[in-house]
């Protein structure tokens, strides 16, 4: 069969004032009709820019040369915007990463979702447009969709927008989508609705799709076949069976042996070493051979760019010894046996939560929340958006002041300092934030940056200048960079540096909200190394909050699940991710994404809906609206958090002791294929 | 919505009940006033005695400023001393003169301002662009007054196409009597029109960088479809803003314009007012000033719930 779309010999580059910067070189790739294609980068690899070139959709900036960009039998490399128009949204069509942007917020939905029609098909009537406006969002199970067609965006909760941009991409009827991180501006179980409901339209509606992504978890359930892209080249092209268990290129090797799962627990991850490169051109030969483990000193890696061999049915590596990464055993994530957890048992309470409430008027955003952390110890905290996360860790930090309850830093009750005993109190827990380049100051230097701290506590310069030299090689950063502006700096090394302002003090408490969600898998699991270095030597307790539950598996030696401003369930890590009695840390487990197509599931959990708004919180069970298992007992009864199974582990649900009822909620317990 | 609309306008009495204390307390502070321009040069201490009682300049502050704004509240701003005229009166008959004039300019600058900044916007980085925005940057950095002076020279004197100033109402002219709003329109909308352009051009910026922008565009829309629906709209937020801030500006503080073209509108008043210590019309026309300023922002505020749905339903809602 002829390919709906194909791509031959593209090559990018990008004309700024620094000079031109080729990002993708060489690319050549055709995807057949009715064919899921996944395309597999870090950032930087060039898997988005690509694939808007195949859309016709880059800027002016941008040098593109091909031998040919072929949409349904037409060569439209020569193509003016106006020649593109016309195919993109009728052949061709995309869904964006981010939900909350790519709706336009002062127009309805309905006549968004209509729009491409109303372009491509001039004439058709406005009641015909309402029409299909219609029967798409009931094609992607938008609830009410006569109402929701009038609404605007803003009146759509994330995951309904991001159905809501999916029947816009598909009210053209295109014979191909083109989504790029479909599902990662999303929470956990709405991640799973949505890969649930693009599987059934492309089987539905027999489309092509290329899914644009980091994640080889959803690789492994959304397609059948990977593009692996590195450096702006094809490094790896296979079907998505031998990829798990035989990948032939190291760098997809490495990038599987870096992920943390949710299936094992290990001591440390095999996080690949250095960084990426910033253009194609800017390393000689193999542009991975630097990282590489196979490469060692061999000439050929640093000389020669290896070209894509085709050497099996549907599969092709770009690497001079492919042979050799193809006869290696089986890729392992993680090495070593976890760190004993019971360490951390007899360390001294660092931070204490009792019963801290926080309402912002109507909006309850906390409620009764208790934990208590220890030295030595480090407490996960999962949750989807709205669950209360940052509201605790901006109250453990007194930035906030509780509605009710107690906040104890090493015994002393914070909520109740002001002023510089609040000040002096505030050294003693300090806090990491997801996004580096946002939470440093781009116009200071990374020296001052670190300073920063030291100086506000009064310490003296000798002493400041030999802490943050201690402190740079603590994080691994070499000490040239402290001239630096952050600028200057990738996202895992700026990382570093707010890890090293927040140790400057030694506090007792530090608080990482999301602390790799903003980086890369190979940056991830170096910080994720990095992080389980300072749990050995840094002697503080830590809150980890985290979407991500094999980062949270990895790093946690207990775990909190949140929900709605309450803590459902928490325990030892390994009890809660093996043993789970709530329904919600079920579900959160059920869908996350599988760490092996072997371990697609046979039953599929995924709870409807979204989290309920936390101005309005319904009776008994705070879960109950969403809850399969939901009686009468759960609308008139709220549980408390009860003691269940292992010593630690608690739980808040009426039938948390229950297990044959709660093994009916399928969750990680996976069935091999 | 009318929840809205109301507290707005309470808000609005709040600030012009201020502002009329401050207004009425500067006119009096200013030494010299109506007793000393109509007692002439060397009045006798009766004569000065007689006009402040009739003016009512014997009474404590506070009881002026409550007649005064008692009078206001009904439409009363009180009778000038110097022409016998109710300075109602005087300002009804300037007010459709300034209004006119403060149109024009808005419309004309409105019009530059979106044409320039648009085109701007599209060719970023091009030499139309370039040279529009050098244009624009020439015109903010010259004031508006000496434009109208080059206009009556070129226009007036040398090439005699246009009246040099002065209007006379459609009344007595009919239409031709719009040759005399060409020049001083076109002069007080100069500033405005560039300043809309620069704002026009970084808004349809910012609007064309937007993802909900590029995934219109992933649908097949482009050109004027995409203008209209997806960045006009959104792109107007800010530019509204400025024209309106900017219109409330020309309907009371065109004063050099009107004074260059002898056109007979408020900001003349208020100089010939300010000339002759007509304090009562002074209060009078700032205060007027100060409640069309509030009122177009009010309008503006309103206006924005239009623009943006998300506003519009959180006042709409009743908070």
């Amino acid at each position: 069969m002829a390919p709906l779309l194909e791509v031959k010999n593209l090559s990018i580059a990008f004309r700024s004032f620094r000079g031109v910067r080729r990002v993708v070189d060489g690319v050549s790739f055709a995807i057949a009709p009715g064919e899921q294609v996944g395309v597999v980068g870090e950032s930087g690899s060039g898997k988005s820019v690509t694939m808007l070139a195949a859309m016709g959709l880059l800027p002016g900036s941008a040098i593109i040369e091909s031998d040919g960009i072929v949409i349904n039998g037409r060569d439209l490399s020569k193509a003016s915007d106006r020649q593109w128009s016309a195919v993109r949204g009728d052949d061709i069509s995309m869904v964006f990463q981010n939900p909350m942007t790519s709706l336009n917020p002062s127009m309805r939905i309905g006549p968004q979702v209509s729009e491409s029609v109303a372009v491509h098909r001039r004439g058709t009537s406005a009641a015909e447009l309402r029409k299909v406006a219609r029967e798409m969002l009931r094609e992607v199970a938008v609830p009410n969709p006569d109402l929701r067609a009038t609404q605007y965006p803003y009146e759509f909760s994330g995951g309904m927008r991001q159905r809501a941009v999916i029947a816009m991409a598909l009210a053209g009827e295109p014979a191909i989508v083109v989504a790029d991180e479909p599902t990662t501006a999303l929470d956990v179980t709405v991640q799973a609705q949505i890969v649930g409901l693009m599987e059934d339209l492309t089987q539905k509606r027999n489309l092509a799709s290329v899914v644009i992504t980091h994640d080889l978890g959803l690789v492994a359930e959304m397609v059948e076949r990977v593009i692996i892209m590195y450096a702006g080249r094809i490094v790896e092209e296979t079907p998505v069976g031998p990829l798990f268990d035989r990948p032939a290129h190291p760098y997809t090797r490495a990038l599987l042996e870096s992920r943390p799962v949710t299936t094992e627990r290990h001591g440390r991850l095999n996080a690949i070493p250095g960084l990426p490169p910033t253009s194609a051109d800017a390393v000689p030969g193999c542009p991975f051979h630097p990282r590489c483990t196979f490469a060692r000193d061999r000439e050929i890696c640093r000389t020669e760019r290896p070209p894509l061999t085709r050497f099996a049915d549907g599969r092709a590596s770009a690497c001079h010894f492919y042979e050799e990464v193809l006869a290696a055993e089986e890729p392992r994530t993680g090495t070593g046996q976890a760190a004993p957890t019971a360490a951390a048992a007899d360390g001294e309470v660092v931070l204490e939560l009792e019963d801290v409430s926080k309402h912002f008027g109507k909006v309850k955003a906390l409620n009764g929340v208790s934990l208590a952390i220890r030295r030595g110890e480090t407490l996960g905290i999962a949750g989807e958006s709205g669950c209360g996360k940052s509201t605790m860790a901006r109250i453990a930090m007194g930035l906030l002041k509780p509605t009710a309850g107690q906040v104890r830093v090493n015994g002393r009750d914070i909520s109740q300092l002001r002023g510089r005993a609040l000040r002096e109190a505030r050294r003693d827990i300090q806090m990491v934030f997801q996004d580096p380049t946002s939470s440093l100051d781009r116009r200071m230097r990374i020296r001052s940056i670190i300073a920063e701290p030291m100086v506000i506590a009064g310490m003296k310069r000798a002493a400041i200048a030999a802490r943050i030299e201690a402190l740079m090689e603590a994080v691994g950063l070499a000490p040239h960079y402290l001239a630096a502006y952050p600028s200057e700096l990738s996202g895992g090394q700026r990382q570093r540096v707010a890890i090293a302002r927040a140790l400057a003090l030694e506090p007792d408490v530090i608080v990482f909200d999301e602390p790799t969600s903003a980086l890369d898998v190979s940056i991830q699991a170096q910080i994720v190394n990095l992080l389980d270095d300072l749990r050995q030597s840094a002697n503080a307790g830590y809150a980890f909050i985290a979407h991500d539950l094999g980062v949270l598996r990895h790093v946690s030696d207990a775990i909190a699940v949140m929900y709605l401003g309450r803590i459902v369930e928490t325990g030892p890590t390994d009890a809660l991710f093996c043993d789970p009695r709530h329904p919600y840390t079920r579900a959160l487990l059920a869908s996350a994404p599988v760490d092996h197509p072997k371990h697609r599931r046979q039953e599929k959990f995924v709870v409807e809906g979204s989290p309920p708004d936390p101005a309005n919180i319904p009776s008994g069970c705070c879960f109950r609206n969403r809850c399969p298992l939901a009686r009468d007992i759960c609308a008139s009864e709220e549980p408390p958090l009860i003691e269940v199974g292992a010593a630690g582990h608690r739980a808040a649900c009426h039938f948390a002791a229950d297990t044959a009822l709660l093994a009916t909620l399928p969750t990680l317990t996976i069935t091999e294929q | 919505m009318l929840r809205y609309v109301l507290r707005r306008i309470g808000q609005a009495a709040v600030v012009i009940f201020i502002v009329s204390v401050v207004v009425f307390m500067m006119v009096h502070m200013v030494p010299g006033n109506v007793v000393t321009v109509l007692a002439g040069t060397d009045p006798t201490p009766e004569v000065v005695e007689a006009l402040t009682k009739r003016f009512g300049l014997d009474q404590p502050l506070p009881v002026q400023y409550a007649k005064w704004a008692a009078g206001a509240i009904q439409g009363d701003l009180g009778t000038s001393p110097i022409s016998g005229r109710k300075v109602s009166e005087l300002i009804a008959s300037r007010m459709g003169n300034t209004l006119l004039l403060a149109g024009a300019a808005i419309v004309l600058a409105a019009v530059f301002g979106i044409v320039v900044g648009v085109v701007a916007a599209l060719r970023r980085g091009g030499w139309i662009d370039t040279a529009l925005t050098g244009l624009n940057a020439t015109i903010l950095s010259i004031p508006n007054f000496w434009f109208g002076i080059i206009m009556i020279l070129v226009f007036s004197v040398w090439l005699r196409l246009l009246p040099s100033g002065g209007f006379r109402g459609f009344e007595r002219e009919g239409l031709s009597a719009l040759r005399y709003l060409v020049m001083p329109a076109i002069a007080l909308s100069m500033d405005s029109g560039a300043m809309i352009a620069r704002l026009v051009r970084a808004s349809v910026l910012d609007e064309l960088s937007r993802d909900y922008v590029t995934v219109a565009r992933a649908k097949g829309v482009r050109g004027a479809w995409l203008m209209r629906k997806h960045i006009a709209r959104n792109a107007a937020i800010p530019v509204l803003t400025v024209l309106g801030l900017r219109f409330g500006q020309m309907l009371g503080g065109a004063v050099l314009i009107e004074s260059v073209f002898n056109w007979p509108g408020l900001g003349r008043l208020t100089v010939e007012a300010i000339e002759t210590r007509d304090v009562v019309v002074v209060q009078g026309a700032l205060l007027y000033f100060v409640a069309v300023y509030m009122l177009i922002n009010l309008l503006i505020d309103i206006s924005y719930g239009w623009f943006n749905p998300r506003v519009r339903a959180s006042v709409g809602g009743g908070e």
